[in-house]
């Protein structure tokens, strides 16, 4: 598995990417849990960088399976496959899962994941400004998942 | 590899070092404590040990300093190693009357053993003690400083060094070579129009490799400058700060915005801490992810996902004769079965589908943890903002008062803002690898270094086009770039795993402040809170993180190397000093230690009951002549000795 996260994301991370604190990964794990939620993907002309990282760092093994259904969840929205049709959604597992990869998912799921990370940046970017601190990127990206919500303190 | 000391000789040296001998190889200890009072040469001598293993240039100026008195002309100082078991000898003699120097070697792998010109260690050895290096271990107070200080490198240096990956970047400078020598070769046998095209690729290539280097060149400057503006400003906070003291209304007022502002970073600190933990918890981000994840089990769940018929299944049933109703299985059957079985899940897919759907469905988290660190956050930086224009308003409130000094300082302060962002604008512009900023600061390959590289590798292939070295080139460059990860991948993991041991150690060294690295960058990143507002770390704590680095660097590496340091415990109080006094013995295989009188309190007396010590004094007997003598006894007593002399 390579993660791709792309010269604009590495541009838009860069004043808070200092690990161990704040990875390269959780840049890209931000993203791809904002392109999820949004059911969006972006293009593969999005991924202009080469690939940062193989396989899932430490903190986020355990999270291979949340993560793997995160994504079919979304296939399967994105593309309009109803609860019902039990045909058309043991399908898109098949498409998706190989159990010997650390990420649970095959080589069409991975690059999906990186698109889904794409499109993901490309939301976050239009309600955040760059940010300087890992604290202050903590409360903007609250906010921008709680965007309906009360706001938080002023 | 393996060095030890064997001891050291003075002869005609400053400090009454006229004719002094040190042995350690009579009695060989594993630890050395030498006392010596000031001014009898300590420095001196550690100078002379790292110029005798480094073989580094002395300044005549510095040369003429060690000289005993008017009536010597000439001096020495020499070293007795055992590398790996063999003998070696190193002088380094000293011309005063010039100031120059020499270096002498004497080894055992020569047939003579005799005395021969040049500073002459095995070629590994050579390699590795640089300069700097040496100063690692034959330590220096001065480093523990340097090796926190941004800028200075020396953490990643010594890294870089010592585990030899300075060798991978000079195979790629082989590796370059070797492809301009076999393009020569292609060249001098092409055809006169083949040859007017190398040369046309030739000149751009060059010229691109000028103007990368020139770029390159311009980069570091930038980021010196910016280094430079960086440390001003960090001056310019205190000088400020000392201003605003004089004032005793507004010291008092400053020293509660200073406390408050400890409490705010505290929690920013942690809340950021429990805040990662969170967020890289998808779970725990959202409560519309939860909702997502039962979702999708329940609906696995109720669709009876995945099915408990697996492909395998049918694989084997397409094998057999007949179907498990009895009728015959045809080939045309057999094939229907085979072509349908991929649409069902294999069994090890089954397996990962059965386990994700229970994590979706016991998926327990919401999204209310994520909210509490977020609005304490929010708060705190809400908090950050008010202390910071409480603090500026201290600062106006003395200007206004007439302080016409303060206000010239916060101008420069001010102007060095402007000019550090401007400093990153243009290091964007040269450095960035982002197209839509290259675009919209209007970079191209003459101001931008990854267009510029771009360039330089498009020539590249021209040039090997028409030199029918393309392959090569293209060959070379793969194994260049893998080289090159290698390379960064193998600093990164020691960086880390030499960052995991530090703090282990700094755990031992002062466990009763939360003292760690963060990061091991050029320097070494310190990661506690309330540092900044305390105005840094003391003395003694840049001591105790420059030990637990070294100690973690140097006793893993393939090199086994002595300790030899000065006044190892002088900047530290008596509860550290305790610490490292019973800490540091076991670290190194030879450490020898320089110490003054004051330092046997807590430090040197951890050493009393320890076998394996050897306890030397030296002392100036009169102004002609230095004493040495051996043992404990003497060694604890010498205060009245010290005293009387």
């Amino acid at each position: 598995m390579s993660f791709v996260i792309s010269q604009t994301g590495r541009t838009f991370f860069r004043g808070i990417i200092a690990p161990p604190k704040f990875l390269m990964f959780d840049a890209y794990y931000c993203c791809l849990m904002a392109g999820l939620d949004a059911r969006k993907i972006g293009s593969t002309e999005d991924l202009d960088s080469d690939p940062f990282l193989n396989g899932y760092p430490d903190d986020f093994k355990g999270q291979a399976d949340i993560i793997a259904g995160l994504l079919i969840d979304a296939e399967l929205d994105r593309k309009d496959i109803q609860a019902e049709d039990r045909a058309s959604i043991e399908r898109e597992m098949t498409r998706l899962i190989d159990p010997t990869s650390a990420t649970r998912l095959n080589n069409d799921g991975d690059k999906l994941l990186n698109l889904y990370a794409a499109a993901g940046l490309a939301l976050i970017q239009d309600k955040i400004m760059p940010p300087s601190t890992i604290e202050e990127f903590l409360v903007a990206y609250h906010r921008f998942w709680h965007v309906d919500a009360e706001p938080t303190e002023a | 590899m393996e060095i030890r000391v064997l001891g050291w000789r003075y002869e005609n040296l400053r400090g009454g070092l006229r004719d002094v001998s040190i042995d350690l190889e009579s009695a060989p200890g594993r630890w050395t404590l030498i006392q010596m009072p000031n001014g009898t040469g300590k420095t001196t001598t550690m100078s002379l040990f790292r110029a005798a293993f480094s073989g580094e240039h002395l300044t005549p100026d510095f040369v003429r300093d060690l000289r005993a008195a008017d009536d010597v002309d000439n001096g020495l100082f020499e070293v007795r190693l055992s590398i790996d078991g063999k003998p070696f000898r190193i002088q380094v003699r000293l011309n005063f009357k010039d100031g120059t120097h020499q270096y002498w070697t004497a080894r055992s792998e020569v047939r003579s053993g005799g005395l021969e010109e040049g500073l002459s260690l095995p070629v590994d050895l050579k390699r590795l003690l640089t300069s700097d290096f040496t100063r690692l271990f034959v330590f220096d107070g001065e480093l523990a400083k340097e090796i926190r200080a941004v800028g200075k490198d020396r953490a990643a240096m010594a890294i870089r060094t010592l585990y030899r990956l300075d060798r991978l970047e000079h195979l790629n400078v082989q590796i370059g070579r070797l492809v301009e020598e076999q393009q020569q070769r292609a060249a001098a046998v092409s055809t006169a129009t083949e040859r007017k095209g190398v040369t046309r690729w030739k000149r751009a290539y060059d010229a691109a490799v000028a103007r990368k280097t020139a770029l390159a060149a311009e980069q570091r400057e930038l980021q010196k400058r910016r280094k430079e503006m960086e440390a001003r400003r960090t001056k310019l906070a205190a000088e400020i700060n000392e201003r605003i003291e004089q004032d005793d209304a507004l010291k008092l007022r400053k020293s509660q915005l200073d406390s408050e502002r400890e409490t705010i970073d505290r929690a920013i600190f942690e809340a950021t801490t429990q805040g990662m933990g969170v967020l890289r918890l998808p779970a725990k981000i959202h409560p519309n992810v939860v909702e997502r994840l039962r979702a999708l089990g329940n609906k696995l769940t109720r669709l009876k996902l995945p099915k408990t018929i697996s492909a395998e299944f049918f694989k084997e049933l397409a094998e057999q004769p007949e179907c498990i109703c009895g009728r015959e299985i045809t080939p045309k059957d057999k094939a229907a079965i085979l072509s349908r079985a991929d649409s069902y899940l294999a069994e090890d897919q089954i397996l990962v589908i059965n386990k994700m759907k229970l994590a979706l469905r016991e998926s327990s988290a919401d999204g209310a943890e994520y909210t509490r660190i977020a609005t304490t956050l929010n708060g705190a930086l809400r908090d950050l903002r008010r202390n910071k224009m409480a603090h500026d308003q201290l600062e106006l409130e003395r200007v206004e008062a007439g302080d016409t000094e303060l206000e010239r300082l916060r101008a420069e302060v001010s102007q060095l803002g402007r000019d550090l962002e401007t400093s990153e604008t243009k290091l964007e512009k040269l450095t960035t690898r982002d197209v839509i900023r290259q675009r919209l600061l209007d970079a191209n390959d003459q101001n931008n270094i990854p267009l510029c590289d771009a360039e330089v590798r498009r020539c590249q292939e021209k040039l090997a086009t028409a030199t029918d070295t393309l392959r090569f080139v293209l060959q070379s460059e793969r194994v260049k770039e893998l080289v090159s990860t290698v390379a960064a991948l193998a600093l990164e993991r020691l960086r880390e795993r030499v960052r995991i041991a530090t703090n282990a150690k700094l755990v031992q060294f002062v466990p009763s402040e939360s003292l760690q690295v963060a990061r091991i960058g050029g320097s070494l990143e310190l990661g506690s809170s309330g540092l900044a507002t305390k105005g840094g770390v003391s003395e003694g704590q840049s001591l105790a993180v420059a030990y637990a680095f070294l100690t973690s660097l140097l006793t893993e590496a393939p090199y086994k190397l002595p300790f030899i340091v000065d006044s190892p415990a002088v900047s530290l109080d008596t509860a550290v000093r305790r610490e490292v006094g019973d800490l540091i013995p076991d670290l190194f295989d030879q450490m020898i230690m320089f110490v003054i009188s004051s330092e046997r309190e807590g430090f040197a007396d951890a050493f009393y009951g320890r076998t394996g010590v050897r306890f030397i004094t030296l002392w100036r007997a009169d102004s002609e002549r230095t004493e040495v003598r051996d043992g404990l006894p003497f060694f604890r007593s010498f205060h009245q000795v010290e005293a009387a002399a």
